[in-house]
This record gives C-alpha cells, structure tokens and sequence, in this order.
C-alpha cells in the first residue's frame, strides 16, 4: 500500500513555496525601506522607522522620480501619435513590406541593447543629444515602439471591416470614420498600448544610463547609483516606488485585457 | 431609380471573380441575386455598392455613370450580413449617423428617425438610451434596416441579411421586408443563397455561378423555365435521370420514355442526355398498367423506401437502376414494382455534355 | 484621393516612426559592426584577438550563465505549464506573472539584497539553523546569485510561453493518456513536451538570447571576483577603457552567440 502525503498538505506546501519565491526577494526591500538601524549579526532590524522615506522624499530621488514621469508621458504620447496611423495601415491594407516592418520593430527587444546603444550614443552625440531629456526620450522609444505597433495592429485587425463600411456606406469621408467609429472602438486596445509604453519608459535601464547620465537622472539610474554607494534604504525605497507602477499595471491588466498582452512586455 | 450594369468585368489578383454582367434593374423593383457560394453574387453587389472596383464595365443610377465614384458619393444604403451596427452608439445615433452627415437639423433627424422606427415597428421608447447589443437579433435587423432606408438612397442593397436569424423570425421579416420596400418604392437588390427566400420575395431573380449569370427572370420563370441544366438542378426538389437519344426515341436504360425530344429547345439529336423532373410532380401507382394519357409519361419502376419527414413521407423509388425522390402525404403501402408518372410538361431536358461538373456534386 | 497622392501619404504616416527605430537602433547595429573592426591603427582584427585573450574565459561564461538559467527555466517551466495545463490554478498563474511587471533593476537590486551575506535569505535560513550566522554564504556576488536573480526574473516569460506552448496541444490527446492511466508527470513529458517541442525550442532560443543580452541585473548584481558576463565587460571597455572597437567587439560576439544558439536550435528541432 502506498502512503500518499495528504493532498491539502501538499497544497500547503506548494503555495507556501510559490509565495516565498515570489515574495521572498520583494520582502527585502520591504524590510531595508523600514529599517533604520540594523547591524549585523541581528536578522532583523533593530530598529524602524519611516526617518529615510522623510530623506528619500525630501530629496533628489524626487526630482528623478518626476522626471521618469515626465519622460514616461512624452514617450506615450509620441509613441501612439507615431504608431496609431502606422498600425490602422498595417491591419487594414496590404502593404508590401508588411512582415518586416512589424519585425524592424521587434529588434531593439530581441538584440542585446547595450552594444547598439553605445553606437548611437556616439551618434547621438553628434547631435548634442546625450545628457538630454530629448536624447532619452528617443531611446526609449526604440525599444517602446514595438509594444504599440504589435498592440494596436491586433487592435484594429478586431474591429469588423463592416462597421467602417456601413459608415462609408451612409457617406462619411475615411477620417471621419476613423475618428466616429474606429477610435471609440479602439479605446481599450489603446489604453492598454499606453500602459505598456509608459511602464517600459519608466522601468528603462541600458539606454537611459548611456544618453542620460549624469545630467538627466532617471529612477531606474537614481537607483542603480544608490545601491552602487550601498545606501541600502534609500535604495530599496527607490526600487520600491519603482515596482508600484507595474504592480498597478499588472492589476488593471488582470482584471481588463487578456493575457496575450502580457507576453509581449518584460525585457531589460 | 433604375439600375443599369454593362459588361461589368472584376478580376481578383487575374482570377475572374465576375465575368461580362449584363444587368437593368427597373425602378422600385425587388431583385435577388442567388447562387451557390462562390458565384460572385457577394461580388457584385459590393461593386454596386462601391466596395469594390471593376476592371472595366459601367454601372448607371438612372443617367448617372456612377462606376468611377467613390462609395460615399453613390446614394447606396447597405444592409450587412452581421448587422454592422455601432456597439458603442445608442441606436438612435446608429440611425442618425447618416442624417448627421447630410447636415439635417436636429429637428429634421429627430422627425425622420422617430418616422422610420415606426415604419420598421421598432418601439421608439428608450432609442436614445439604449445600445444595439441590448436587442434581440430580429430587432438589431429592424434597426439596420432603419438606418438604411431613412437616408431614402437610390439602391437598397441587402448581403443576406436574415442569414443569422431563426427560421421563424425570418419568414415573418421576409415579408415586412418586401412589403416595406414595396410601400416606399426603392429599387432593391437582395443578396442570398437560400432559394426559398428568392422565389417567395423577388419580383425576379438573378441566378448565378461562377462569376457568370446563368439565367434572369421572374421566380416562376426560373422554376418552370429552366435554360440550363444547373438553374433546373439548383431550384427545387430536382431529380437527374440520365437518358439517351437514339434510333430516333429517348431511353431511359431500355425502357422508352415517350416525350417527345425533338420538342426541347435544347435538343441536339441523338446523343447523351439529362431529364430533370422536380420531386412533386412524380406519383406512383401500384396494379395493372394504366393506359398511357398523352400529357403523362409512365415508367417501370421499383419501390423501395418510405421515409417519415413529419410533413408527410419522402420515398425513393429506382427506375432502370437510377433513383428518384419524391414526396407526399401517404406512407407507400407496397413495396416493389411500381409505375412512375411524369407529366411531359414537367420535364425538362437537357445534353449530358457541358453539365459534367453539375453531375458531379 | 488618387492613387499616388494616398499613397504619398500612406507613406508620410508610416516613415516616421521607422526612420526612429532605423536610424537609432539599426543603423548604429550596422556601425557596431563595421566598428569592431576598428583599432588604433587602423582596421584590423585587433580587437577580436583582444577578446580572446582577455575575454574568452567570460565569453564561455556567459554562456554558462545563459545556459544554466535556461535549463532552470525550462524545468521550472515546463513542469509548472504543464500541471497548469492539467489543472488550471489562477493563484498560482497570478503569482507567478508577478515578476513580468518588476523592473530589471529592482530584480538585481531586491536579489542582491535578498542573497547577499548579510542578506534576508541567509537571515530566514539561520532561524530555520541550517546555517550558522558566522560563515554565512554569499550567494549575492556569484554565479549562483546571478543565476537565480535572472531565472527570477524570466520566471514568468517561461511560464507563459510554456503555457502557450502547451495550450497548443489538443484535449483530446492529453484525454486519451489519461484515460489509458497516465499520471500528470507522465502526461507532461510523454504527451505535452514531445508534442510542443517545436514552441519550446523557440522559447528556448528567446529566453537564452534576451539572457545573453541582459545588462541591468549582471551589473548590479556582480561578481566581486572572477568572470563577468560580456555584457559588464563591455560596459567597462567603455567606461574605464574608452576602447570602443573592444566593446563594439564584445558585441558582435554576443551577437553571434545568440544568432547560433537560434540556428542550432531551429535546426535540431527541424530536422526531424
């Protein structure tokens, strides 16, 4: 007779094991954003406090995190104003190069960035871009751009020809039937390219360390520089307030859209 | 508004998809364009609509050369297959859109809207409130019809429009259908496969295939007229029989069949050929021979199998190895040697050769 | 409109936004490689003798690292996508797309922290007594710590894609082991795995590529000692050496490392 381990004890057991690797590293920083003394041996702080979120907020991280905003809303907008006509040509006509179009988008996500941006970098300088916003804005739209297209041309490929012809069909001009009938139709699948655009721009690492250090400090590099000077709590603050955006997005994502969505996004 | 079409040619990627359309619909008429799937009967009516461009060929409203023009300029209302009302407009706005468009004054819209809903018995209560999704399929239809007809265009065209609906809400739209367009006069062109539908709302029908009109008439014509094996084969509860001309008499294996050839306009001496009789003109008889009348051809056959339909019995009798259906009311009580009745008039006739790829189906 | 004037403006719509991603991404990827080439003196393949003096060594070891997560990943994605194929669990399948929406760099940061010696791991395994506090091991500034930071962080793109890899199998194969008495890991590896192979090796192929080419977590997370991975090294060409043509080097390696790891795999998958 074979002794089976009860099936709730299992159970237990996996999830308890899920939520501690999931969990588990994301508690750390948790636990640093509250600590305010703690020396070692001790396994847990002596002492807590909110004293570093005081200093974190009061200081530059501020401006860098205002910053990340910003720039996370100006790459948005550009990107859908870039991609919103491109993607409705895409899913409604026959263009020639259509396939490689769609891939060109693909390859700032599916190529090692750090070697390529280093050569823009040197060809941004020519421009006088590196050290400006204008300079980061850009690329991180090299690497947003394909989370738009892809969206948007699924997007409009879901909305019936038929809805568009019954208009064109009562005499509406094409702009006006994209404006009347497919944008409303579109909202949602818009919605969810913006998310997606700005969480990328918030989270960008590679490209914003390369053009934007040292004059324009994003998050992810207020965050990098301050783990590198071991400021463990403001650190962690940081990366804290950093994961709350995608935290948020993942939630939204869950409760509106499907998951397809969600396998196009997280790449470093 | 008449419609007239000349050696309209459309071509997708040099695959023909209509081939030298001839066609004048007369105004305030109800024409069905019907065939198989696939013989361009979709094709057509989204040229007309201006959908489509054609390769060469005219289309007039009337005296306007409108094959050139753009599908907002044409003066069409379409009626879609899937309805193509605006989820996220309230119905009055579906029905309004149009008008917007044409710069009619609040006033006038409310008016023409509040008009046409009454004309389509569509309840007016909460239009303005209320979306498209929240209608039964039979009303959504009622409501594309609306939008449709109050823009009074020129051509009315309909792409199978009661294809997604019950059996029984259909019939009842077909004939508030026709008596609508009868009651407001415009020219309308209805796109379907289902023949019942054709025969019972068209002032005529348009039969085609494969890009090619096969035969133009009224309903009646098509049914008791047929110019080609395959408008007698696709209307109807036809049977096939093959038969051969030869010696100067028709045989049917070895039996005669006493009609008389020469008679039929497709006659071409002797040679191969198909008799097409529709399954409610056969009757059967059991006993001695019955003297033969001159209007009836008689035929020796086997009775083999009633089969219960509900609305009366489909039975299968065999002549000469070949099989007819037919149907009536009664269960056949015997079974085996029968004799089969067709009335000469009835029988359509036409050569084997040039309707193989009919045969074959 | 005309013909040709849609068509001016079809394509006045449409350029924009590909002269961004041409300009900025493909083109400097066409002067990365025209550039390794470039030395001091001139044109030559100094820079690639360079690499393989100084760099071979963390060539391969990236390669080790890239390999070793993707074999984690593929255990762990495999055997999780495949219970959830049998048995759908939309506790777990939330948890585990929570690292999707965790950035790069709070990733290398929390695990640093997290594995660190000093680290809450460590802290955790101590009251549970199977370390003691006074040697504790590091797993932050390893290979082991990069690993298991990387696979974190990739957790959830292995997950969907072996879900969708999955997914693609028809009920009724997996209903007809069942039913001859098969049980889940069986149903996994003799029905699911073998039948989606062709979506795993592609998966595969993107996990390893995206890995090979991740720079935040490696750069946070370090190696105080021993080999980096190419992509640091060639963060520090240029950033202490200023040597481009070495970075620019370093990067048409891992350029072709990716390109080979994809060809090898199609191809073994094709060929049957």
């Amino acid at each position: 007779m074979r002794t089976t381990v009860p099936r709730f004890v299992l159970k237990a057991v996996g999830y308890a094991l899920a939520l501690f690797v999931i969990f588990g590293p994301l508690s750390s920083l948790v636990i640093w954003s509250f600590a305010e003394k703690w020396y070692w041996p001790h396994l847990f702080p002596q002492e807590y406090g909110l004293f570093y979120w005081k200093k974190v907020l009061g200081g530059s991280m501020i401006r860098s995190l205002i910053l990340s905003f910003e720039i996370g809303v100006i790459v948005t907008i550009l990107a859908l104003v870039l991609t919103v006509p491109l993607s409705y040509l895409l899913a409604r006509y026959n263009i020639p190069a259509k396939a490689i179009i769609l891939v060109v988008f693909l390859l700032p996500q599916a190529f090692p960035q750090l070697p390529v941006f280093t050569n823009t970098m040197v060809l941004m300088y020519k421009y006088d871009l590196v050290g400006t916003v204008p300079g980061v804005v850009l690329i991180h739209l090299v690497g947003a751009l394909v989370f738009s297209v892809w969206t948007l041309v699924s997007v409009f490929r879901s909305i019936p020809q038929s809805l568009e012809e019954a208009a064109i069909n009562m005499g509406a001009s094409r702009v006006r039937v994209f404006f009347t009938i497919t944008l409303p139709l579109a909202a949602p699948g818009i919605a969810a390219a913006s998310l997606l655009v700005f969480l990328y721009s918030l989270d960008e690492f590679t490209g914003s360390l390369l053009i934007g250090a040292p004059f324009v400090i994003t998050m992810p590099i207020y965050m990098y520089n301050s783990a590198m000077g071991y400021e463990m709590q403001v650190s962690s603050i940081t990366a804290l307030l950093l994961m709350l955006p995608g935290l948020l997005l993942l939630f939204l994502l869950e409760k509106y859209l499907k998951s397809e969505y969600l396998a196009s996004f997280g790449r470093g | 508004m008449e419609i007239t079409i000349e050696h309209l040619y459309k071509k997708y990627k040099d695959k023909p998809a209509l081939t030298d359309i001839n066609l004048t619909l007369p105004a305030g008429s109800f024409t069905a364009i019907l065939g198989p799937s696939g013989c361009g009967k979709t094709t057509l009516m989204r040229c007309l609509a201006g959908f489509l461009e054609v390769n060469s060929g005219t289309i007039r409203f009337g005296d306007q050369d409108v094959t050139r023009l753009p599908p907002q300029k044409r003066g069409t209302a379409m009626v879609f297959q899937n309805y193509a009302l605006w989820p996220h407009m309230t119905v009055y706005d579906n029905i309004a859109y149009g008008l917007k468009l044409r710069k009619f004054s609040k006033q006038q819209i409310e008016e023409k809207v509040y008009a046409i809903l009454k004309k389509v018995e569509l309840d007016p209560s909460d239009v303005r409130k209320r979306r498209p999704t929240e209608y039964s399929g039979g009303q959504q239809q009622r409501i594309a019809l609306a939008r449709a007809l109050v823009l009074e265009p020129k051509l009315l065209l309909m792409d199978e429009p009661l294809s997604n609906l019950d059996a029984k809400v259909r019939q009842r739209l077909r004939v508030e259908i026709r008596n609508l367009q009868k009651d407001l006069g415009i020219t309308a062109v209805y796109v379907t496969h289902d023949q019942d539908e054709a025969l019972s709302m068209a002032d005529r029908i348009v039969l085609m295939r494969n890009g090619k009109i096969e035969q133009v008439g009224t309903p009646e014509q098509l049914y008791n007229e047929p110019q080609s094996y395959f408008v007698s084969h696709f209307l109807g509860n036809s049977n096939t029989l093959e038969v051969t001309h030869r010696n100067g008499k028709l045989y049917l294996g070895e039996q005669e069949v006493a009609i008389p050839a020469e008679a039929y306009r497709e006659w071409r001496g002797e040679g191969d050929y198909l008799l097409v009789v529709r399954g409610e003109d056969i009757s059967v008889s059991f006993g001695s021979e019955p003297p033969p009348g001159p209007n009836t051809v008689t035929l020796k056959g086997i009775f083999r199998e009633s089969l219960f339909v509900g609305s009366g019995y489909r039975h299968w009798v065999q002549v000469e190895g070949q099989s007819l259906f037919f149907h009536s009311e009664e269960k056949g009580v015997e079974k085996g040697n029968c004799h089969v009745h067709l009335p000469v008039r009835k029988c359509f006739l036409f050569p084997r050769d040039g309707a193989q790829e009919d045969l074959a189906r | 409109m005309t013909n040709l004037a849609s068509r001016i403006a079809g394509t006045a719509l449409v350029l924009p936004a590909i002269l961004i991603v041409g300009m900025l991404f493909v083109y400097p990827f066409f002067l990365s490689l025209i550039n390794s080439f470039k030395t001091k003196d001139g044109w030559g393949l100094q820079n690639y003798y360079t690499i393989w003096e100084l760099y071979r060594g963390d060539v391969l070891y990236t390669i080790w690292i890239a390999v070793a997560s993707l074999a984690v990943l593929l255990v762990f994605g495999i055997l999780l996508g495949g219970f959830l194929r049998l048995h759908f669990n939309g506790v777990i399948e939330f948890l585990f797309k929570i690292p999707l929406f965790i950035p790069f760099v709070v990733v290398g940061h929390a695990m640093r922290v997290f594995l660190a010696p000093n680290g809450t791991l460590n802290a955790l395994l101590s009251m549970a007594g199977l370390i003691s506090l006074d040697n504790p091991p590091s797993l932050a500034y390893t290979s082991a710590g990069l690993i298991i930071a990387l696979a974190w962080k990739n957790l959830s793109m292995a997950l969907l894609l072996m879900m969708g890899a999955f997914r693609g199998v028809d009920n009724s194969y997996i209903e007809a082991a069942k039913n001859v008495g098969a049980g889940r890991l069986r149903i996994i590896f003799n029905v699911l795995v073998p039948m989606a192979k062709g979506a795993i090796a592609v998966s595969s192929v993107l996990i390893f590529t995206s890995i090979i080419g991740n720079f935040s977590i490696p750069v946070m997370m370090g190696n105080t000692s021993g080999p980096q991975v190419m992509m640091v090294d060639l963060y520090y060409q240029i950033v202490y050496q200023n040597n481009y043509g070495v970075a620019n080097a370093i990067g048409v390696v891992a350029y072709l490392v990716s390109m080979g790891a994809a060809i090898y795999y199609l191809r073994m998958v094709t060929k049957k």
